[in-house]
């Protein structure tokens, strides 16, 4: 067995019977408020009642404030994110509108080239035309005023005529052609220019909602930040209200146990006697073999002695677990250690106590009778599963193993 | 008694009026032979046709000005071709500029939109259709030449109408020796008869009638070479002063220098030829006719 296991072990088995001892305190205020009602301390057990009604108040009151305080760091975090990622989106967004920009300079001065293009192709159509027009009026007369140079020269110079007027033609078609292919262009770039311009106005309308939204987000944030000081605030007076309290139910817890140990001051090998007289006897929680021992033990796997205040009993996984006599229910929550645990107090100064369950069906301040269902063990896949029980008598441990009969109904 | 020589016996006869004929003659054959030299330079309306007619070998833009100038000196190889000179496309720009003078506005916007070309002049002696197809078919071939233009449909008109100048002119030359013979009949015959008297004493004197006429004749033929020789001599001059004086002789006529070609020569022969054979037909025919009129 490796050493540095058996640290943390015994840790936790520490940290259990601290845990158990501290709410056992609780409970001892109950049975000494019962006590005290027997024994004439009734202004100290109703000033201590209401101390620690107060006291329990102040504490849900904090534990909302810090869990107020929790979701407003959350809160402010989530904010701080969406704020950057703001950000981020807005400096995206302005270099998105910057790149269109310097797109609608460059597709404007395309634009003017390809309308000078234009402006000046019609003047060379204008030209070739006019050229084309004269060609052929001076072919016209001359044909008609005179005969002509001999045949096959007239011939050579006809074939003259066709190539310089086609050539011509060919050039005024090609003309035209880079006309309407210009004019097709500038079309196209207007048709750019148009959807470039709506790009950068939606994007410009975009950027402006973003920004309101930063800007938004930014005095959610500034709102957070100065609620988180306030609860902070709130939180510190609180706890502090808290320490003083605990202080004072301290006190009176004090004074109460010794008046308590005065008045039922029994000795410590009377202990387990005091548990025969819980109305109705004392029955075992759940079937099963005790795998661990009251007292100092010694641990076979770690070989160190371990001083156990409970028996740790190994039964059927999710078996029910009951109650070990007649009593109410003085508490009912989660220990470090123990997991789920559910105290229950029988008379004055008897308390069992459950450890390990997976839940419990009593409620604190519920009374239930012996051997009745409170809760419920942890199922497990091995089909087996333990339940740590303990029983308290006078301010001490007292051996469950000593006063029930163990692992029978 | 020796017979008296009876070569010249005209002329022993009556030497003035035999002198007035002759000079008479040589003046027609003057005429006759500027017309025969004429027609023998210019071959009729061949000199001017060929002179007029060209051929045009259109290149392509492509073809450089060596390769043009090349073309047109395998084309000048060619039997039946006269000349042939390349064209560039600025000389063939500013032809179709002088033709259609304000068409300078094609070119200004442009460039130059003509090709050079190859211009082909034919032999006058071989102005043919034959000619031109051989020319036609000689050049269309060549990649470089884009078009031959030929005269399309007047090249066989213009050929048909210059066969029929042609024939014009000779029958024209036909007529007017014809009609130079009949005129040396009469003035045979009118000779005969005016010394029919002289004839006739010979005759009667034992002088043969046949061989007198047979002497006649030859000593026409003689005297008809003799004038046909001079006025040929006298043409080639004249045509030599018109050369000199006009130009357009030379387009019409030809140079005058061609007389010395081979074919002219033969041709002059036979023209002295045909003079001397018809003074004496002349003679003869003259003598009959005045010996039929007598009786």
């Amino acid at each position: 067995m490796a050493r540095g296991a058996l640290i943390p072990k015994i840790a936790a088995r520490c940290a259990l019977a601290a845990g158990v001892c501290g709410l056992l305190a609780l409970a001892v205020l109950a049975a000494g408020q019962a006590e005290a009602g027997r024994a004439g301390t009734s202004d100290s057990l109703t000033r201590l009642r209401k101390e620690k009604s107060r006291l329990t108040e102040m504490r849900r009151k904090a534990e909302e404030t810090a869990a107020e305080l929790a979701d407003t760091i959350r809160r402010e975090k989530t904010t701080r994110d969406r704020v950057g990622a703001l950000r981020s989106k807005l400096a995206r967004k302005r270099r998105l509108i910057e790149r269109i920009d310097r797109k609608l300079a460059a597709l404007g001065a395309e634009l003017e080239r390809a309308e000078g293009d234009i402006r000046e192709l019609e003047a060379k159509r204008d030209q070739t035309q006019r050229g084309l027009r004269g060609g052929a009026a001076v072919a016209f007369y001359r044909m008609k005023d005179r005969a002509g140079p001999f045949p096959t020269r007239e011939e050579r110079l006809r074939r003259f005529a066709r190539l310089a007027l086609a050539s011509e033609s060919g050039r005024l078609s090609r003309l035209t052609e880079d006309k309407e292919r210009k004019e097709s262009l500038a079309s196209g770039l207007e048709r750019r220019l148009e959807v470039s311009e709506r790009t950068i106005a939606r994007e410009k309308r975009l950027g402006e909602t973003l920004l309101s939204q930063r800007k938004a987000e930014e005095k959610a944030l500034a709102d957070l930040e100065a609620r988180k000081k306030r609860k902070e605030k709130e939180l510190k007076g609180l706890r502090a209200r808290v320490a003083r309290m605990e202080s004072l139910v301290a006190r009176i817890e004090r004074r109460v146990r010794d008046k308590d140990r005065r008045r039922t001051a029994v000795p410590r090998k009377n202990w387990p006697s005091l548990f025969s007289g819980v109305a109705g006897g004392l029955v075992s929680p759940v079937a099963g073999r005790v795998i661990s021992r009251f007292g100092r033990q010694r641990d076979p796997d770690f070989d160190v002695v371990v001083e156990n205040h409970g028996v740790e009993i190994e039964a059927a996984s999710g078996a029910p677990i009951r109650a070990v006599g007649r009593g109410e229910v003085v508490f009912s929550g989660s220990v470090s250690g123990f997991g789920k645990v559910l105290i229950v107090q029988h008379g004055a100064g008897l308390f069992s106590v459950y450890g390990k369950a997976a839940s419990y069906t009593a409620r604190q301040g519920q009374a239930v009778a012996g051997g009745e269902v409170v809760g419920r063990l942890p199922e497990d896949p091995d089909g087996k599963s333990v339940l740590y029980l303990e029983l308290r008598a006078g301010g001490g441990a007292v051996d469950p193993a000593s006063v029930i009969s163990l692992g029978r109904h | 008694m020796s017979v008296p020589s009876s070569w010249w016996i005209d002329w022993k006869l009556s030497p003035g009026a035999l002198t007035r004929e002759t000079a008479g003659r040589l003046v027609l054959f003057l005429l006759l032979g500027l017309f025969f030299l004429a027609l023998v330079l210019s071959g009729g309306g061949n000199r001017f046709l060929s002179g007029q007619w060209t051929i045009t070998a259109v290149l392509r833009f492509s073809v450089p000005e060596a390769e043009g100038r090349g073309i047109a000196a395998k084309v000048s190889g060619l039997a039946v071709v006269g000349s042939a000179v390349y064209k560039s496309p600025e000389e063939a720009w500013k032809e179709f500029t002088a033709a259609y003078p304000g068409l300078d506005s094609l070119r200004a916007a442009g460039g130059n939109p003509l090709p050079g070309y190859v211009e082909i002049r034919l032999r006058p002696d071989r102005l043919s259709e034959k000619a031109v197809a051989s020319v036609d078919a000689a050049l269309r071939p060549l990649p470089q030449v884009e078009e031959v233009l030929t005269g399309g449909k007047w090249a066989p008109r213009i050929l048909r109408v210059k066969r029929w100048v042609n024939a014009v002119f000779w029958a024209g030359f036909g007529l007017l020796g014809a009609a130079f013979v009949a005129i040396f009949i009469v003035q045979e015959k009118v000779r005969t008869l005016l010394h029919a008297a002289d004839f006739a004493f010979l005759t009667e004197r034992g002088v043969s009638s046949r061989g007198m006429a047979l002497r006649r004749a030859a000593a026409a033929s003689l005297c008809g070479a003799g004038l046909a020789l001079v006025s040929i001599g006298a043409a080639a001059g004249t045509c030599f002063l018109l050369d000199a004086r006009y130009s357009f002789f030379r387009t019409v006529v030809g140079p005058p220098l061609e007389i010395m070609a081979p074919d002219a020569i033969v041709l002059l022969v036979v023209f002295l030829i045909a003079a001397a054979l018809l003074s004496g037909a002349a003679s003869l025919i003259g003598w009959r006719a005045a010996l039929s009129s007598r009786r």
